[in-house]
């Protein structure tokens, strides 16, 4: 049972509709899944003009920072991105108006920016990013909050079960959320080295929970936010892989970024999170992911985000100081 | 006075009265300056032809009058029958009998001749000689089997042409259990959606849509008291047993005005009383549910009782198979409907009764969710005197779900929800005379929502995030009037008041402006004291429909409506969730109103053994609730603050087609139809269609008598792709790919079509020795989606998930049919 109800946990206090719904189609599943099927279908889709797509999640690091400028383009377009080339881009720290210019070494649209010894930013401060590109501006502004530290990083043994056919164990995260409403986070996990990136595995929070409306704040993560940094998936047979097996290892960043970001995120897992099968019956409709960033010329179409994070990080790895037999 | 002064003074009157009340309260309306101008001015037309009619038929005759009256029963089992005709031959009208079948008849003193007639009933002659009020309970038996082959034997054969009603859709049981069912269970609901104007979104989605409206503007009633939730296991099943149920009534237009409180439509469920001659059992088993229900006198002719349950039983028998950790993961879902009455005299006859449901979905011992449907309704009957006929209504309604989750006590979290409604009704009947039959009443309903009692444990350090409980207070005073005006014309009229104020404790909400489309800010928050009224709506609601007879087996009728609704069902998927989330008009949420004109032609062919219809509608409604992208609707106290309100249109036409009688009987139902919704802050303000608009909606159903113990049926259903939102761009942030649209549902997935297939085999009733079998029982064989279609609920897109393979993440579509393949079942059912 541990399968469904870490997809559960993941799901439970979880608010955001999506995810919500996905607990429900698991017992309808187990009754029903012999007559549902699915098939991939082409569609015909409206052509488009191109959009400027700004990536720009700075972070208050040492680490090379990045804004990346490219178009965006037809939805079944599975080729490369063009890139949005012989731009300006600028990040301007609004307190000081000092101006940091960010240079496409390579002509790839990945504009870069090298710490020279020190993070560029500072805790507290707002910041704003500043493009021009063919004669258009575009702008958009925000803050670097600060960010709670990692305590520890713990994985709980499980025997094995109906899913998984050997032994595994859960990670879990342990940090606690400032005291105060309106602190929002991203969290990234790698396992052995490769980041998550499935569109089931964005994890973000609001003060300790997972959105806004309710109130969790000031506590550690709720248990399904902890447990987000683990990877359920199927091998190519189809059977479970443990989340975690003794010797993997886990690296876990905590970002604090603004409600906005976060709610750019918590958007962009509602539309990209489509499970398919049964879901679908619990599915909202497709609907755009908003922006922070502002085009100059009215009316213009501009896509993206910008944002500048603090992060907290600590790696483990699945050894006996680290386990926690909680299992009976 | 004669009737020019009295009009004349009327209008005088109204001038005044009813131009005040809609200056003050235009706001209400649509900021269509036409709809308005029509509001107002057939409103007021409307108004005062009914009461000059009605004043009308106070003239007093100077010819002495008596009554006939009395309640029309079953003979087999001594349950009542709803909308038997009862008609004085000498005059060609009379009256049909009402929800508790009573009739009353008011005539000249003289000899008369009287037809009671009910469907399948053999029809009973009284020669009766009025020279003082007469009580005259009527017991029918069933026809002959050889003779309803032959003899046309409807309500009244020509009920389609000659009733007032339009727009409404009546079920007997005995059909519903005929038509090929999912998985075999015979089901209230499915059956409705082979109906013209009654459609779903599609397999699996709870509730049904009526003309253009979503699912939460239907009101459910089972004994009056509303249901919540009409589902079983999503949408797969209804919540009513069909062992319980006598009588199934959909009003889709020309709604009386006793009836109110949602835009699209009223399902009325009536419940067997209970069989008050002998003992019966009736059960079944399928595939799915185990029924068994128990009905018998309490005291012979006096009283009686049912009580029907059900019980999936999937659990049971998957329980050997579970082990490694599954052993308490439980599904089951169950329902218990309960009804009693006691006839304490002539003129008082009190009925009880109850209906228990709950879905049960248990992922672990102390992990799981759970909803359900209780009610309770008390009904009295009386009679004040022959013409009045009183009824009193108490009911209670509680919907509730709640969902806990957490492996321990200190890492857990439980949400409940909950809504009570309390109500209290009374309706009465005044027959006034053969051509017209009053009603007038109130309604008063208290309403307690409970959205969230939620706690939430985060090792071992609780918060509570429950959301107050919001009360408020509606209620509705009506009066109507059904008017035979001549051979040719019958009217129907009446004005429904109705008043909704929203009341404290609790905090309450003003939102600044911001762009349409985005979440609104919070300007200020203030608590308002217990019972405080915070806002508060009233609305005028007029009904008026009539009936013109052009020949015998022709007719016209026509309808106008304004209905309103105060409570919504806040939900933005695409199938209704046990978990949405009914929320009280506001000082933020206005209520939900509903124009609606029908018009139709109604014909009988061949002596009345084929019906058939041809009706069209437009409606125009306001103040529909819409979502902003990204909604929080879930345990979001400023969940005011992510709805939007927009305009909503609906039209159509349905034809109809029946046979009612010989071998082989069935319909053919078709409808053209077009719904869509104009939000600011959705489309860039304009129109769009909505999820359930299906341009063509088809279903042929039909059901042929093979011998004496089979029957076969079939129906097959074809129905326009509903629209989906289709994806126009994709691009990439931090890896994700993101779709980006244009607008909202501007795809339609493929045309949906479906054959079901189902046999009925009567085993024999006599034993070898020709001795009559003391249980009847047959057998019921169907095939669901007898081609396997993969019919398709909908198309989702998706970004392929392994990223580690490529650079690039792959986009594609996949259409998902909830059931692909033909379901067949069986199952046996008995009655002894």
């Amino acid at each position: 049972m541990r399968f469904l109800e870490n997809i559960d946990f993941k799901v439970t206090m979880v608010k955001s509709n999506s995810m919500v719904k996905r607990l429900f189609w698991i017992p309808v599943l187990s009754v029903l899944f012999l007559f549902g099927c699915e098939d991939e279908v082409i569609i015909d889709l409206p052509e488009v003009e191109p959009s400027l797509v700004v990536d720009a999640w700075l972070t208050h690091s040492l680490d090379t920072q990045v804004v990346k400028l490219t178009y965006s383009r037809s939805y079944f377009e599975n080729a490369a991105a063009l890139p949005g080339v012989d731009a300006e881009v600028f990040v301007v720290d609004l307190e000081t108006e000092e101006v940091i210019t960010f240079v496409d070494v390579a002509s790839n649209g990945n504009y870069i920016y090298v710490p020279q010894g020190d993070s560029f930013a500072i805790i507290g401060r707002d910041y704003a990013l500043a493009i021009t590109l063919d004669d258009t501006e575009y702008y958009s502004a925000t803050t670097l909050n600060p960010v709670p530290t990692i305590d520890s990083i713990t994985f709980e043994y499980y025997p094995s079960d109906a899913f998984i056919e050997e032994e595994y164990y859960i990670g879990e995260f342990y940090a606690r959320d400032f005291e105060g409403r309106g602190n929002s986070y991203w969290i990234k996990t790698w396992k052995n080295g490769l980041y998550l990136d499935d569109p089931d595995e964005i994890s973000f929070a609001y003060d300790a929970g997972f959105s806004e409306g309710a109130e969790v704040d000031g506590l550690v993560f709720i248990s399904p936010i902890r447990q987000s940094i683990n990877e359920f998936e199927e091998d190519d047979n189809g059977d479970d892989i443990p989340p975690y097996a003794l010797g993997d290892s886990v690296y876990v960043e905590l970002h604090a970024v603004s409600n906005e970001a976060w709610f750019f995120l918590a958007r962009v897992s509602d539309e990209i999170n489509r499970p398919g099968g049964f879901a679908e019956l619990f599915s909202t409709p497709l609907a755009n992911s908003p922006t922070n960033i502002i085009c100059s010329e009215e009316g213009k179409l501009v896509l993206g985000f910008f944002n500048i994070a603090s992060i907290n990080a600590m790696g483990e790895t699945v050894r006996e100081e680290t386990i926690r037999d909680v299992f009976d | 006075m004669t009737l020019i002064i009295r009009l004349v003074f009327l209008e005088k009157l109204s001038k005044v009265t009813f131009f005040d009340i809609w200056g003050n309260y235009s706001d209400c309306f649509s900021s269509n300056g036409w709809l308005k101008n029509f509001n107002r001015r057939t409103m007021i037309k409307t108004i005062l032809v009914a009461s000059t009619l009605l004043f009308a038929t106070f003239v007093i005759s100077a010819q002495e009058k008596y009554t006939l009256s009395g309640y029309v029963n079953d003979k087999s089992n001594g349950e009542s029958l709803i909308g038997a005709t009862v008609l004085i031959e000498e005059l060609g009208s009379g009256n049909v009998t009402n929800f508790y079948g009573f009739y009353s008849i008011t005539l000249p003193a003289g000899e008369y001749s009287v037809l009671y007639r009910f469907i399948g009933f053999e029809t009973i002659r009284k020669t009766i000689n009025l020279t003082e009020n007469i009580r005259l309970d009527m017991e029918m038996g069933f026809q002959d089997e050889e003779l309803e082959a032959v003899v046309v034997s409807a309500k009244a054969q020509d009920a389609n042409v000659s009733s007032m009603e339009m727009s409404t859709q009546e079920l007997d049981i005995k059909t519903i259990k005929k038509i090929p069912a999912f998985l075999g269970e015979v089901d209230v609901i499915k059956s409705l959606q082979l109906l013209p104007g009654v459609s779903t979104v599609g397999e699996g989605a709870s509730g049904f849509n009526v003309r253009g409206g979503s699912v939460g503007q239907n009101l459910i009633l089972l004994d009056e008291a509303p249901v919540y939730n009409s589902s079983h296991l999503f949408g797969f099943f209804s919540v009513f047993n069909p062992d319980a149920v006598k009588d199934v009534k959909l009003y889709k237009g020309g709604v009386p005005a006793e009836y109110g409180g949602r835009l699209s439509s009223i399902l009325d469920v009536r419940m067997k009383e209970g069989n008050s001659k002998e003992y019966e059992v009736t059960g079944g088993v399928g595939n799915v549910f185990s029924r068994l229900a128990v009905e018998g006198p309490l005291k012979k002719d006096k009283a009686s009782f049912i009580v029907a349950a059900r019980r999936s039983y999937i659990d049971i028998l998957a329980k050997p198979f579970l082990d490694d950790g599954l052993e308490d993961i439980g599904l089951n879902f169950y329902d218990i409907t309960a009804k009693a009455n006691y006839n304490i005299s002539d003129k008082d006859r009190v009925y009880v009764s109850g209906y228990i449901g709950r879905d049960n979905f248990n992922f672990d011992a102390n992990q799981g969710f759970n909803w359900g449907n209780k009610t309770l309704t008390f009904r009295w009957n009386h009679l004040f005197s022959d013409k009045l006929f009183s009824n009193t209504t108490f009911y209670l309604s509680d919907y509730d779900y709640s969902f806990e989750v957490g492996e321990t006590e200190d890492d857990s979290f439980s949400w409940s929800s909950r809504i009570l409604t309390y109500n209290f009704k009374e309706q009465l009947s005044f027959f006034i005379n053969t051509n017209n039959e009053l009603s007038f009443g109130m309604e008063a309903i208290l309403y307690r929502l409970k959205p969230a009692e939620v706690t939430g444990i985060s090792i071992g350090e609780s918060t509570d995030l429950s959301l107050d409980e919001r009360k408020s207070f509606e209620s509705a005073f009506y009066i109507g009037n059904t008017q035979k005006v001549s051979n040719k014309l019958s009217l129907q009229y009446g004005l429904r008041f109705s008043t909704f104020t929203y009341l404290g404790r609790g905090e309450v909400y003003e939102f600044g402006e911001t762009e349409p489309g985005l979440r609104k800010p919070i300007a200020s928050v203030t608590e308002a004291k217990n019972w405080e009224s915070i806002e508060s709506y009233f609305n005028l609601e007029p009904r008026f429909s009539f009936n013109y007879g052009i020949n015998a087996t022709t007719s016209i009728k026509g309808s106008y409506n304004r209905m309103s609704q105060y409570i919504h069902l806040v939900s933005n998927t695409t199938a209704s969730l046990p978990t949405d989330v009914w929320t009280p008009s506001t000082n933020n949420i206005k209520p939900q109103l509903a124009d609606q004109v029908a018009i139709g032609v109604f014909k009988n062919f061949f002596n009345n053994k084929l019906e058939a219809s041809v009706e069209g509608y437009y409606k125009i409604m306001q103040n529909q609730v819409d979502y902003i992208d990204g909604a929080d609707l879930l345990i979001n106290q400023y969940v005011e603050g992510d709805l939007l309100s927009g305009d909503g249109r609906a039209y159509g036409l349905e034809f109809y087609l029946k046979k009612n009688s010989g071998k082989l009987t069935g319909w053919v139902s078709y409808t053209l139809a077009k719904t869509e919704l104009k939000v600011d802050g959705i489309n860039d303000g304009e129109w769009y269609e909505t999820r359930f608009d299906q341009t063509h909606n088809l279903t042929i159903a039909g059901n042929y008598d093979l011998s004496a113990n089979i029957s076969l049926s079939a129906n097959f259903t074809y129905i326009t792709g509903t629209p989906y939102t289709l994806p126009s761009y994709r691009y990439e942030v931090q890896g994700y790919t993101i779709p980006g649209i244009e607008n909202r549902n501007n795809g339609r997935i493929p045309d949906y079509h479906r054959l079901d297939l189902g046999m009925r085999w009567d085993m024999r009733t006599i034993k070898r020795k020709g001795k009559q079998k003391n249980v009847e029982d047959y057998w019921q064989f169907t095939v669901y989606n007898a081609y396997g279609r993969r019919n398709p609920f909908s198309i989702y897109f998706a970004q392929n998930s392994d990223l580690s393979t490529v650079d690039q993440s792959v986009t594609s579509a996949t259409q998902v049919a909830i059931l692909g393949s033909a379901i067949p079942a069986f199952s046996y059912n008995f009655k002894f």
